[in-house]
């Protein structure tokens, strides 16, 4: 069983590459409004090309999706989505917005996002790999257990590119692995402080 | 020189790596971390990789680095080639341009096969670990 203590896992973080904008989509389509948490979200994407990531993520998603401002308030309820060529980190209620050095040679990566949401919220985080290649999110899954958060990854025989979950699960005691229909509720249940039954992930078949 | 320093494995600090960030060229530091002991490299800026990607970096340099220096040899010998061709420019003087513009070309092309025949090195999927999915 997954948070048998009941904390409420209200900071959720996600992060993706190659063939995540698709889950990412199904996710927030499934996510309801009253949803009692803050989620930020980064998909590996370059950083020379301005292009609508956000209302591409947002068109079916009730939630409010956007890309947060340097300096913006962390508010429950919003779906923050990392801008190009900006590392998006949560500093003191608010969300930054930094051009700080790149993490696997991108900018924005998922480490710094995950590892700024475990310094902060401890426990409070939920951090969820999905698609990718390479292993940008593996260390910042890491330093959210290693902060009494929980982890979820995308079933790597669901994931186009299964790299990036098939690294966590090696690395890492990742809480579950889920096709992207079940991690909506479970990220649902898991923010309102409810317990919930998966099965250990397997690293081998 | 190592790339890795000997002891690694068991230490809980990182330590310095014997090799630069493939980004800046700034010390790099190394960890282990883990279930499977993996290698977390670190710049003094805050460059992260995977042993993996500074591995990649080093090829991208090295590629990067063998064009920069075959583009100065053309640029030896088309310079060479027009200072030689132009009027003004003394017999005694025409004659070093053609022995440099040949020596430069030669070396080119050297420089041009050894760029062909050698082999990066490859990944089934750009860096992904060899584990079975569940």
């Amino acid at each position: 069983m997954i948070n048998a203590d009941r904390v409420r896992r209200d900071v959720i973080v996600i992060g993706g590459s190659a063939g995540s904008v698709g889950p990412v989509r199904e996710l927030l389509a499934k996510l309801p409004s009253d949803l009692p948490a803050t989620l930020a979200v980064v998909l590996h994407r370059s950083p020379f090309y301005a292009t609508q990531l956000p209302w591409l993520l947002g068109l079916r998603a009730v939630l409010r999706v956007v890309e947060p401002s340097d300096g913006d308030p962390v508010l429950g309820g919003v779906v923050y989505i990392a801008p190009r060529d900006h590392h998006v980190i949560f500093d003191d209620g608010v969300m930054r917005l930094t051009r700080g050095a790149k993490e696997h040679y991108t900018r924005p990566a998922i480490d710094p996002l995950f590892r700024s949401a475990a310094a902060r919220y401890g426990s409070r985080v939920l951090g969820v790999l999905l698609s990718g290649m390479g292993a940008d999110g593996v260390s910042g899954l890491i330093a959210i257990k290693r902060a009494g958060g929980l982890s979820l990854v995308q079933s790597p025989s669901e994931a186009q590119f299964p790299a990036m979950p098939c690294t966590a699960l090696a690395e890492d005691d990742v809480d579950a692995a889920l096709p992207i229909d079940e991690l909506a509720p479970a990220i649902v249940q898991l923010a309102r402080g409810e317990t919930l039954e998966a099965a250990r992930p397997r690293l081998t078949p | 020189m190592y790339a890795i320093p000997p002891g690694l494995d068991g230490a809980a600090d990182p330590r310095v790596a014997g090799v630069s960030c493939p980004e800046c060229s700034g010390v790099l530091s190394v960890r282990v971390e883990g279930r499977r002991a993996d290698l977390f490299f670190e710049c003094r800026v805050g460059h992260t990789f995977t042993d993996t990607e500074v591995l990649l970096g080093k090829e991208a340099r090295l590629d990067a680095w063998l064009w920069t220096a075959y583009t100065a040899l053309e640029e030896l010998v088309a310079l060479t080639t027009d200072l030689a061709a132009r009027e003004s420019t003394p017999a005694d003087a025409r004659r070093r341009y053609a022995t440099r513009r040949a020596g430069a070309q030669a070396t080119a092309n050297r420089l041009r096969r050894l760029i062909d025949d050698d082999e990066p090195i490859a990944f089934p999927e750009s860096g992904a670990p060899a584990v079975a999915p569940p």
